[in-house]
């Protein structure tokens, strides 16, 4: 499990305080951008678009072309599995580190004797945590790859483009190498096992993650996670 | 606001604002864009990107830091770009994250002639357009030569015909056969004649509609007068700027409801007025004209602007509706639309020219469409082919068989 016995230091407080605010300020700009200098008059266009044909149709396409990528099966099934796997993997790796924060700070509190079945629990997806770390170390490594030896996609790769994959790399690569030297990791197991090694990483996997994703995220291509979604809802899945 | 974001804020909305800051890069607009591949490299990934490096005080400061080639090459690359746009709206059909394209280039295209960066052959035409009141800088008095004299035309009635400039000064044809279906079907209707100004579509596609709004409005005034509650429009690029862009300008819903003249065909040929001889079979092919297609299937419906043509074709003796391998929404553009076909002529006969060698490929004798400007190019291209094909629009293949 990543998150075990990581206990934020000083400067991880100061580094999730300052990549947390820069983000909130980046987000803010862009929607203020988007109205023109007034943040209320995008979110009401955007509220009365998005729900212009009621409750039930922003529903359907929250899950059909939001959530399940309908406008992608429709062009390519290769590439909507692509798509699925990275989305649903981001979504699965983000949750299950939620829920390693929880279960550290319920084993640390502990209340009403809890905190370590909980914390056995989260052990228990130990196994699709790994599956899927591996699973997105493969993909983002192809894709870095590519970008960087493949002459005709290194031709219309550009800069805002090896960003967003080299910081999926990197993030993912720095989890999966924490994880092997805290010995939880069930292909390399507790050959490696080093906790302060394992530490270290994950505090290097920690600063990517609040440094390249949180932080950059309205200020990269990876402002797409929500632009895209946001678009889709107010143009009622495109049709 | 500097003067670029006091610009922007004029011509793009909220929505397109957002627009520019959903684009995945996933390629897709590319590879089905006509202008990509007739051979030049911008296609709607890169304008926005364009755009976006434009507009942005980051991304110039990191251009200036990774010292990409000078804002001022991408600049002309953007609009040299813009104005080669056929707005056919194929990347808005594909887009992952739903992008309406052609509304977005008609954006950019406003904003990018205010800030001075014009195509002249375009602004030419629109200026032509402000002026006489057609792109063909033709007389008030030549526009209505084309109407036979002794066509029945009332100067009142619940049935307009709007026949739109290219069938007034260009191909007469086309209108003289729409008024022999209607005086056949028996069917009372009005026209504005010499009254009939351009729909202003080239205008709303380039972006300088604003000068000539009192026209649009002076034309709905006109039809309403007339009584008119359905509009028949013999043209796919009239028919879109009716039904999408007069309703802006009038500020909500037409008086009357624009309809293509395929449905009004297609009805008349259900309700049996109008009949036809026997004839020999024929391999026809339908182009769906972008505008009149999927860039109108969300407003009119599927049925409408896709099957209502092809039930047409398809009823008429002896001939077999054969498809394009992409069609309805996926078709690909002829290549006139957008200004392409005044600004730069061979860039929209060597797209058509794909387009005629697929239908030689098809070992089809007729290439249908329901737009003129579409039938222009594609005869161009045909000619300068030398393919056999005869290219018609749908209403003359009806008319044909009707007299047959």
């Amino acid at each position: 499990m990543s998150v075990h016995g990581f206990i934020p230091s000083l400067i991880a407080w100061v580094l999730l305080l300052v990549s947390s605010t820069v983000s909130v300020v980046g987000l803010y700009r862009l929607v203020s951008c988007w109205g023109h200098g007034s943040p209320g008059s995008f979110i009401s266009a955007w509220a009365h678009e998005a729900f212009r044909d009621g409750p039930g149709v922003f529903l359907r396409v929250l899950v059909l072309d939001v959530l399940l990528f309908r406008r992608v099966w429709r062009r390519s099934r290769a590439r909507w599995a692509v798509h699925m796997a990275m989305f649903w993997v981001f979504v699965f790796l983000g949750g299950f580190v939620l829920l390693s924060l929880l279960a550290l700070a319920l084993a640390y509190l502990d209340p009403a004797g809890i905190g370590g079945a909980f914390a056995r629990q989260v052990k228990g997806l130990t196994l699709p945590y790994s599956v899927t770390g591996y699973f997105l170390v493969g993909a983002s490594g192809i894709a870095l790859a590519r970008r960087l030896l493949v002459r005709e996609v290194r031709r219309r790769t550009r800069l805002s483009d090896l960003f967003l994959v080299g910081s999926v790399f990197a993030i993912a690569a720095t989890g999966m190498v924490a994880e092997w030297f805290s010995g939880f990791d069930l292909v390399v197991g507790p050959a490696i096992k080093n906790w302060d090694l394992a530490l270290q990483v994950l505090s290097l996997h920690m600063y990517a993650v609040f440094l390249l994703f949180v932080m950059m995220l309205p200020w990269s291509r990876f402002r797409h996670i929500v632009t895209s979604p946001l678009l889709l809802l107010a143009r009622r899945g495109g049709d | 606001m500097d003067r670029f974001s006091e610009i922007r804020s004029r011509w793009f909305t909220p929505l397109q604002m957002l627009e520019l800051d959903a684009c995945t890069r996933c390629r897709e607009c590319v590879d089905v864009c006509p202008v990509v591949r007739a051979g030049f490299p911008d296609g709607a990934m890169e304008r926005i990107a364009g755009w976006r490096r434009l507009g942005t005080p980051s991304s110039r400061l990191i251009l200036r830091l990774v010292k990409t080639p000078s804002s001022e090459l991408d600049r002309v690359a953007l609009f040299s770009s813009l104005f080669r746009c056929t707005s056919c709206g194929a990347c808005s059909v594909v887009c992952e994250s739903g992008i309406a394209c052609a509304p977005l280039w008609e954006s950019m295209m406003g904003a990018s002639r205010e800030m001075g960066f014009a195509d002249a052959a375009i602004e030419q035409i629109a200026g032509t357009v402000v002026e006489d009141r057609n792109p063909f800088g033709g007389s008030d008095r030549e526009r209505g030569t084309w109407i036979p004299s002794g066509a029945r035309i009332a100067d009142a009635a619940p049935i307009g015909l709007f026949a739109g400039c290219t069938s007034a000064f260009r191909q007469p044809e086309l209108g003289q056969a729409a008024l022999r279906v209607l005086e056949a079907s028996q069917t009372e209707f009005c026209m504005l004649k010499d009254g009939e100004s351009c729909c202003g579509s080239i205008l709303f596609r380039t972006g300088s509609w604003k000068e000539y709004r009192e026209t649009v409005l002076s034309m709905i005034a006109d039809l309403q007068a007339r009584g008119v509650e359905t509009l028949l429009v013999l043209c796919a690029g009239c028919l879109k700027t009716i039904s999408l862009d007069w309703p802006r300008v009038y500020g909500g819903d037409l008086p009357f409801r624009p309809v293509p003249f395929s449905v009004f065909l297609r009805d008349l040929i259900r309700e049996g007025r109008i009949g036809f001889g026997s004839g020999r079979p024929l391999r026809v092919a339908y182009h769906d004209p972008c505008h009149g297609g999927r860039q109108l299937m969300h407003e009119l419906g599927r049925d409408w602007v896709f099957e209502a043509p092809r039930e047409v074709l398809a009823a008429l003796p002896g001939i077999e509706v054969v498809e394009f391998s992409r069609n309805r929404e996926h078709q690909v553009c002829c290549g006139a639309g957008g200004g392409v076909k005044a600004g730069d002529p061979d860039l929209a006969l060597r797209i058509a020219r794909e387009k005629v060698a697929a239908v030689d490929g098809m070992h089809a004798e007729i290439v249908a469409s329901t737009c003129p400007f579409c039938r222009r190019n594609l005869d161009d291209a045909r000619e300068r082919a030398g393919s056999p094909v005869e290219v018609l629009d749908v209403i003359q293949l009806v008319d044909r068989m009707m007299g047959s």
